[in-house]
């Protein structure tokens, strides 16, 4: 009777022994499933989406700043633009936060970020310079990166000149190349505006001048001062496809 | 006859065991994979949708229609842009995260569906005033 009793005993001990091990092993998976997520390819490529995405946000930022400094604004502006960056993402409420750290570039040529240089030499630029650092926490995937955004437009313009005298008639021509890049290469214009110095020493708007566009960044503008120059000093102001504003003037080769 | 039903008890018990064991391994795999069948489509779709914003955004035209309040545009973009068997809904805010878009930016209803929330940040290049709008789509997949 006895042996009866321990041998029942003994096969509910089994099945109770069985639940408790299935149990353990649905535990188990849950926790591997919520707790031990491991990336895979789709979430690199949903995380470089982001990444691309906050780059843009941040590449705007500058370019928005630039344009305005160049044409006059607040050298604050940059740092206004990026606050505002990093409060949008700050402001996202999804299950991936952002923090994106922004660190102006200070060196010999860059002040906050900001390096304008338009010079007598023939060359002009407007660069603005901005070192990121983004650190993205969440569910699926954590992503620390640095990266740098340059805006640049930079103009460097060549110049030479001739003196027609044709019996009284004594005139000039002025042939200015210009060639407009931005921070990956050759770029376009949308605006020239030329400028010449005049007798009286002041800076004389061209309004008829004939101008080449090569539509690789390169452009020849030609005209003619009816006097005779013994130097002559050209200026040229862009207004390039960003609204980035750029000048440099420079004295011309006599030929 | 007792010792003979007291061993098909046991076989049965035994039988019931490693039932209830094998069950449970099956409904762990299941598990499983029905969690990371889910997780692609949900990354598919949101990966998806980030994409599309994007290609709108890089060449601003995404905040041109904000800023110009074409939410048809809006509309129409995404139409063209994914896949006609998801459904989205697009909701925008400003600065103040006070919604923006006064009427409903969608090609159907989401309600009952798997669905994926992304959010992106639009910046306008705008030299006089930069602005960021914060855009919220939700996306769900029909047969995905």
């Amino acid at each position: 009777m006895k042996n009866i009793k321990r041998n029942g005993n003994s096969g509910q001990f089994l099945i109770v022994t069985a639940l408790i091990i299935a149990t353990l092993i649905i535990s188990i998976t849950l926790h591997i499933q919520e707790n031990s997520y491991e990336g895979n390819d789709f979430d690199d490529q949903l995380s470089s989406t982001i990444i691309e995405m906050v780059k843009l946000s941040s590449r705007n930022a500058v370019l928005s700043a630039i344009a305005n400094i160049s044409n006059g604004g607040s050298k604050f502006v940059l740092s206004q633009n990026l606050e505002k960056v990093t409060k949008a993402y700050l402001s996202l409420r999804g299950k991936t936060n952002y923090c994106l750290q922004h660190t102006p570039k200070t060196d010999g040529r860059y002040a906050d970020g900001i390096w304008i240089s338009w010079g007598n030499n023939g060359f002009g630029i407007s660069s603005s310079c901005v070192d990121f650092k983004l650190i993205s926490y969440g569910l699926k995937f954590n992503i620390t990166m640095d990266y740098s955004v340059n805006v640049t437009t930079a103009i460097a313009i060549t110049g030479k000149y001739f003196t027609l005298i044709n019996g009284d008639h004594v005139e000039t021509n002025v042939t200015v190349t210009c060639r407009v890049f931005n921070e990956e290469g050759p770029h376009l214009a949308k605006q020239i505006n030329l400028y010449y110095r005049g007798p009286s020493g002041d800076w004389v708007l061209v309004n008829n001048s004939h101008m080449i566009d090569y539509l690789n960044g390169t452009y020849t503008l030609s005209f003619r001062v009816p006097s005779e120059l013994d130097q002559v000093e050209v200026s040229i102001h862009i207004l390039d496809t960003r609204d980035i504003f750029v000048m440099a003037s420079v004295t011309c080769i006599k030929i | 006859m007792k010792s003979g039903n007291s061993g098909q008890i046991r076989v049965i018990e035994a039988f019931l065991a490693v039932t209830v064991v094998f069950s449970a391994v099956i409904i762990s795999s299941r598990i499983m994979e029905a969690n990371i069948h889910k997780d692609v489509v949900d990354n598919n779709l949101a990966r998806l949708g980030l994409n599309v914003l994007f290609i709108l955004d890089q060449d601003g035209s995404l905040c041109n229609y904000i800023e110009s309040r074409n939410w048809t545009g809006i509309c129409e973009a995404l139409k063209l842009l994914l896949p006609a068997n998801v459904v989205f809904n697009v909701t925008i805010y400003d600065e103040d995260m006070k919604q923006i878009n006064a009427e409903q930016i969608a090609n159907g209803g989401i309600d009952g569906r798997n669905i994926v929330s992304i959010e992106y940040v639009c910046t306008n290049r705008d030299p006089r005033c930069f602005r960021y709008y914060v855009i919220h789509l939700c996306l769900a997949g029909a047969g995905l």
